[in-house]
C-alpha cells in the first residue's frame, strides 16, 4: 500500500511511513521465523517418540521374557517330578511316555526363554532410552525458552512497528486492514472452535467467548485507525486504548454473567463468591479505568501535576471522597439486575450475585408498584412546586411591599423559622394537630359541633396535608429569592409607570411580575428537573409506615427505603433507586436544555 | 420609594390587606411553636380529656420534672448531638472550602474537569441502597458517629457555593500576588483565603450545623446503639415507641400509667430537642439569607 495510490485530499498533512516501521516489521518476521524453527527443529519430537516406543516395546519384551521364565520354571519342576516317578517305578510304560512329553515341553520352554533373552539382550538397555529422553526434554526445554523470548521480541518489534506505523496515513491503513484480517481470522476460529466443543448444558460458556470478545475489541481499534486516516486526526492512542479496554470488559462482563448464571453455578460458590466473580471485578475495573482514560483530559492535567502540585494534592481528598461514597455506589447500581445475596463485603455481595437481566424492572412494572410511587411523587412534587411558587412569589411581593421596617423584620422572622427545625418536630406538630383524640383539628371541630375526623384513615387527605406542611415549612424561607430579585428591579419604571397614572395594583400586574418572570421561570424548571425526588423526611415523618395510607403517600423514596429496611428486597429497591436516578438525569439534562434556550446565563451546564 | 408609594393610589389597601395576611401567615408559623411551649406546661390529664388549648385551666410542670428525673438520656442524646455537630462541622468546612478554594483558582487547568467530577455526582447517583451497602460494608460506619458526619464533609452543593464565595471575595490578583512573595498554595490558603472568607464560612457552617443537629435519617439507617443515637432520632423514637418512654418511666419511679404525663411529656422533649435552635435561631438568621441570595451553582 503506497500513498501514492490514495487520493491526494486525504494524504494532505500526513507524513510518509517512516522506514523504521518497515525494519522494524522486518525484525519481527525474522525473529518469529527463527523463534518457530527453534520450535520446530528443537522438539525432533519423531526421535522422542520413537524412544518412547522404544521404551515401551522394552518393557513388554521384559515382561514376556518374565512370563517364559515362569514357564520355563514350571516345565523344569514337572520335568524332575517325571523323573522321581519313573525313578521309583522304573517299568511304568504310562510314566515313560510323561517324561518324553515333559521332556519335549522343557525344551521348547528353553529353547522360546533363550530366544526372548537374546531379544531383550540386543534392545538397548532402559537406562539409556530414559538418559535420551532426558537428554532430549532438556534440550526442549531450552529451545522452548529461546523461541518464547524470541516471539517475545517479536511482539516489541511489533509494537514499536505499530507505533511508527500509526503516525502516517498509509500505516494506518495497513494497521486498519491487518487489524480486521486479524480480528476476522480470530472470530472465524473462535467459531470453529465452537462448532467442534459445542457447548451441552446450558449456560455454560462457549470456549470461543474470549476470542470472539478479543476480535471484536482488535476490529474496534482498527476502525478507529481507519477512522482516524479518513478525518486526518492524529491516531488517539487514549481513545484506542480506552475504547478496548471497554471492549474488554465487555467480554469479561458477558463471560462472568454467563458463569454466574450456570445451571450448576451453585454448587461452584467457593467462599460465597461466585464463580464468575473475577470476570466481573476484572471486567468492572477495566471498564472504570476505560472510562477515566477516555474521560480524563490528560494535557491538563499532567500541567496541573507539573505546575501546581499543591493544588492536586488539595483537591485530592474531595477526589478519593467522591470516589468511595458517589462513584462506588454508582457501581453498585449493578444491584437492580441482580437477585441479592448477602456477603460480608462488597464486591462479593455485587458480583456474586445471581444476575437477572430486567426482571426486577419487569416486577415493578407489571405489578403497578412503579406506576403508583411514579404517580404519587411527581403529583406530590407538582403540588409543591406549583403552590409553592405562586405563594412564595405573593409573599415575597407583599413582603416588598409593605411599610414598616419592625414589622417586616417579624414577619420574616416568623416565617423563616419553621425552615430551622427538623422534620421530627414537624411530625410531631402536625400529630398533635391531626391526630383522633386530642388533636387541635378534632378539638376544634368538636367545639364548633361536627364529628371528628381521622386523617389517618382517609388516605385522599394527605394530597392536601402534605402540600399544606411542605408550603408551611418552606414558603417563607424560599420567598427570599424572590425578594431579592424585586429589589433588583430599576426604580425609574415605576416612576414612569405613576407619571403615566397607573394605580399600584397595575404597577405590580405590569412592572413587578414580568421583571421577576425569568426568575420564576427558571426556579420552576429548575425543580421540575427535579420531580422525581421525593422529599422523604416530609413523608416519613407525616405519615410512617402506615398500610393504610400507602396507595396515596407511597413514594419512590419511601418504597426505595421499606425494600432496604423492611422488606429486604434489595435488587428491587435498587431497580427503583436506578429508575428514578436515571429519569432524574434524563430530566435535568432536558431542563436544562430550554433553560438554556430561553436564558443562557442560567442554564447549569 | 416609601415616599412614592404612599401617594399612589390603592397603596393604603394593598398595604394593609398584605400586613394583615402576612401577619395571619407569621402567626400560623408560630402557633404551633406557642401550642409546644403551653401544651409542655399544661396538665396531662386536662390533654387526654379535652386536648391542647392555647389557654389550659390548669398549669403543670409533671412532664419536665418527669424527664429531669431521669435526664442520662437526653444527656447523652446531646452529647452525641453536639459531638457531631462541631466536630462534623469543623471538618466539613475544612474539606469545602480547601475544595472550593482549588476550584476557584484560575491558573489550576483541571479545575473543570474536577468540578464536573463533583457536579456529576448531583446529577446521577447510584441510589440509597448500593449508597447503604457501601458505607456499612466498605466503610464500615455502622454504629459509628462518624455515620453521620461523613456524608456532609464533602457537599458537592456547598463547594460550588464555597467557589462563587471565593471567586467573589477574594481577588484572583491577591493570590499571584502572594506567589510573587513566594507563598505556596496551602499557606495562600490557610493564611489569606480562610481569614477574607470568615463571613462565608460562617454561613456554609451554619448549613451544615444545622443539617447536623436536625439529622435523624442517617442516624436511623446507621445507628442502632443507643449509647450513640443522637438527639433528634431520641426524640423521634420517643414520640413513636413507647419504650423509650417506658424507660423514663420506671426509672423516675413512676407506678401508675395515670400518672405518667404521656402527652405532654412528648411536648416537653420536643422543647428539650429544639430550644437551642430556638435560643440562637435570631442570631443566625441574616446568614441564611445570605447564602440563599449568593448560592447559584453553576457547574
Amino acid at each position: 500500500m503506497s500513498i501514492s495510490a490514495l487520493p491526494a485530499g486525504k494524504t494532505a498533512g500526513l507524513r510518509r511511513t517512516s522506514p523504521r516501521a518497515w525494519i522494524c516489521l522486518a525484525v519481527m518476521a525474522v525473529l518469529l521465523a527463527v523463534g518457530i524453527a527453534v520450535r520446530l527443529q528443537s522438539g525432533d519430537t519423531a526421535r522422542t517418540t520413537e524412544l518412547t516406543a522404544q521404551a515401551s516395546a522394552l518393557t513388554s519384551a521384559q515382561e514376556q521374557l518374565d512370563t517364559l521364565q515362569t514357564r520355563f520354571e514350571r516345565r523344569e519342576t514337572q520335568l524332575a517330578e517325571a523323573k522321581a516317578a519313573l525313578e521309583a517305578a522304573p517299568d511304568d510304560e504310562s510314566l515313560l511316555s510323561k517324561l518324553d512329553r515333559a521332556q519335549g515341553e522343557y525344551d521348547k520352554a528353553l529353547r522360546n526363554r533363550d530366544q526372548q533373552s537374546a531379544k531383550v539382550e540386543a534392545m538397548p538397555t532402559i537406562e539409556t532410552i530414559n538418559g535420551e529422553i532426558n537428554d532430549l526434554k532438556e534440550s526442549s526445554a531450552r529451545s522452548a525458552l529461546l523461541a518464547n523470548g524470541l516471539t517475545l521480541l517479536a511482539i516489541l518489534a511489533a509494537a514499536l512497528a505499530i507505533a511508527y506505523l500509526v503516525r502516517t496515513a498509509d500505516g494506518k491503513v495497513l494497521l486498519g486492514i491487518g487489524g480486521l484480517a486479524l480480528a476476522g481470522a480470530l472470530i472465524v476460529a473462535a467459531i470453529y472452535r465452537n462448532d467442534l466443543h459445542p457447548v451441552t448444558a446450558a449456560g455454560q460458556t462457549a470456549p470461543g467467548t474470549l476470542m470472539i470478545a478479543v476480535g471484536i475489541g482488535i476490529a474496534a481499534l482498527a476502525h478507529i485507525l481507519y477512522w482516524c486516516f479518513l478525518t486526518k486526526a492524529r491516531v488517539d492512542f487514549k481513545l484506542g486504548l480506552g475504547a478496548v479496554l471497554i471492549a474488554v470488559a465487555a467480554g469479561l462482563f458477558i463471560v462472568g454473567l454467563m458463569k454466574n448464571n450456570a445451571p450448576d453455578a451453585a454448587s461452584k460458590y467457593i467462599n460465597s463468591m461466585s464463580p464468575g466473580f473475577m470476570n466481573l471485578f476484572v471486567g468492572a475495573v477495566l471498564l472504570i479505568v476505560g472510562s477515566l482514560i477516555l474521560a480524563l483530559p490528560m494535557t491538563r492535567i499532567r500541567y496541573d501535576l507539573r505546575k501546581n502540585p499543591m493544588l492536586m494534592l488539595m483537591a485530592l481528598p474531595s477526589i478519593v471522597y467522591f470516589l468511595i461514597t458517589s462513584y462506588l455506589p454508582m457501581v453498585g447500581v449493578y444491584f437492580a439486575f441482580t437477585s441479592y445475596q448477602f456477603t460480608k463485603d462488597f464486591f462479593s455481595t455485587l458480583f456474586g450475585s445471581k444476575f437477572v437481566g430486567l426482571s426486577n424492572f419487569a416486577y415493578l412494572f407489571s405489578s403497578g408498584l412503579a406506576w403508583r410511587m411514579t404517580f404519587n411523587t411527581v403529583v406530590y412534587n407538582f403540588i409543591f412546586i406549583v403552590g409553592g411558587t405562586v405563594l412564595k412569589v405573593g409573599i415575597a411581593i407583599m413582603f416588598s411591599e409593605i411599610a414598616g421596617k419592625y414589622y417586616k423584620k417579624f414577619v420574616q422572622t416568623a416565617t423563616f423559622l419553621p425552615h430551622f427545625i427538623s422534620m421530627v418536630m414537624v411530625g410531631t406538630f402536625a400529630y398533635n394537630i391531626l391526630n383522633y383524640s386530642s388533636g387541635i383539628l378534632n378539638n376544634a371541630l368538636v367545639h364548633l359541633g361536627l364529628q371528628r375526623i381521622d386523617v389517618y384513615s382517609i388516605p385522599g387527605a394527605w394530597y392536601v396535608i402534605l402540600p399544606l406542611v411542605d408550603f408551611w415549612k418552606g414558603v417563607g424561607y424560599g420567598s427570599i429569592i424572590y425578594v431579592s430579585a424585586i429589589t433588583g428591579i430599576s426604580e425609574e419604571l415605576y416612576e414612569a409607570a405613576d407619571l403615566d397614572g397607573a394605580n399600584f395594583m397595575q404597577e405590580i400586574r405590569h412592572i413587578t411580575i414580568p421583571s421577576i418572570r425569568p426568575t420564576i421561570i427558571i426556579l420552576t424548571l429548575m425543580s421540575l428537573g427535579s420531580i422525581m425526588k421525593g422529599n422523604f423526611d416530609l413523608f416519613y415523618q407525616l405519615v410512617g409506615e402506615s398500610g393504610q395510607l400507602m396507595e396515596t403517600t407511597e413514594i419512590i423514596d419511601t418504597y426505595v427505603w421499606r425494600s432496604l429496611r423492611q422488606n429486604v428486597q434489595i435488587g428491587m429497591g435498587s431497580a427503583a433507586g436506578l429508575y428514578q436516578s436515571f429519569v432524574g438525569m434524563v430530566l435535568v439534562v432536558l431542563v436544562n436544555t430550554i433553560v438554556k434556550k430561553i436564558e443562557p446565563d442560567y442554564a447549569i451546564f | 420609594m416609601e415616599m412614592r408609594r404612599k401617594i399612589n393610589r390603592g397603596y393604603r389597601i394593598f398595604n394593609i390587606v398584605s400586613k394583615i395576611l402576612l401577619g395571619v401567615f407569621a402567626a400560623l408559623c408560630l402557633l404551633p411553636f406557642i401550642l409546644m411551649v403551653i401544651g409542655s406546661f399544661t396538665d396531662n390529664g386536662e390533654v387526654i380529656r379535652e386536648g391542647y388549648s392555647l389557654f389550659p385551666k390548669k398549669w403543670s410542670t409533671a412532664a419536665y420534672d418527669m424527664l429531669f428525673s431521669y435526664p442520662d438520656n437526653i444527656i447523652r442524646a446531646y452529647r452525641n448531638t453536639i459531638i457531631q455537630t462541631v466536630v462534623g462541622t469543623a471538618i466539613s468546612l475544612f474539606c469545602v472550602s480547601m475544595t472550593g478554594y482549588v476550584l476557584s483558582r484560575q491558573d489550576f487547568q483541571s479545575r473543570n474537569v474536577i468540578a464536573f467530577f463533583f457536579y456529576f455526582t448531583m446529577l446521577f447517583g447510584g441510589g440509597l441502597i448500593p449508597w447503604y451497602i457501601v458505607m456499612k460494608q466498605v466503610l464500615h460506619l455502622e454504629n459509628t458517629l462518624w455515620a453521620i458526619m461523613v456524608p456532609s464533609f464533602f457537599g458537592a452543593y456547598n463547594i460550588f457555593l464555597m467557589r462563587n464565595f471565593i471567586k467573589q471575595g477574594v481577588p484572583s490578583e491577591l493570590f499571584e500576588c502572594s506567589k510573587l512573595d513566594g507563598a505556596g498554595d496551602m499557606r495562600i490558603f490557610l493564611q489569606i483565603v480562610l481569614p477574607l472568607s470568615i463571613p462565608s464560612l460562617a454561613t456554609i457552617g451554619l448549613f451544615i450545623a444545622l443539617g447536623l443537629w436536625n439529622d435523624w435519617y442517617l442516624c436511623m439507617l446507621f445507628i442502632s446503639d443507643s449509647e450513640k443515637q443522637s438527639l433528634q432520632y431520641y426524640l423521634y423514637s420517643m414520640l413513636n415507641s413507647a419504650k423509650a418512654l417506658r424507660e423514663i418511666q420506671a426509672r423516675s419511679g413512676i407506678v401508675l400509667d395515670v400518672d405518667l404525663p404521656s402527652e405532654t411529656s412528648k411536648l416537653a422533649m420536643s422543647m428539650v430537642a429544639t430550644g437551642p435552635i430556638l435560643l440562637v435561631y435570631p442570631f443566625i438568621q441574616r446568614y441564611f439569607i445570605k447564602g440563599l441570595t449568593v448560592g447559584a451553582v453553576k457547574g
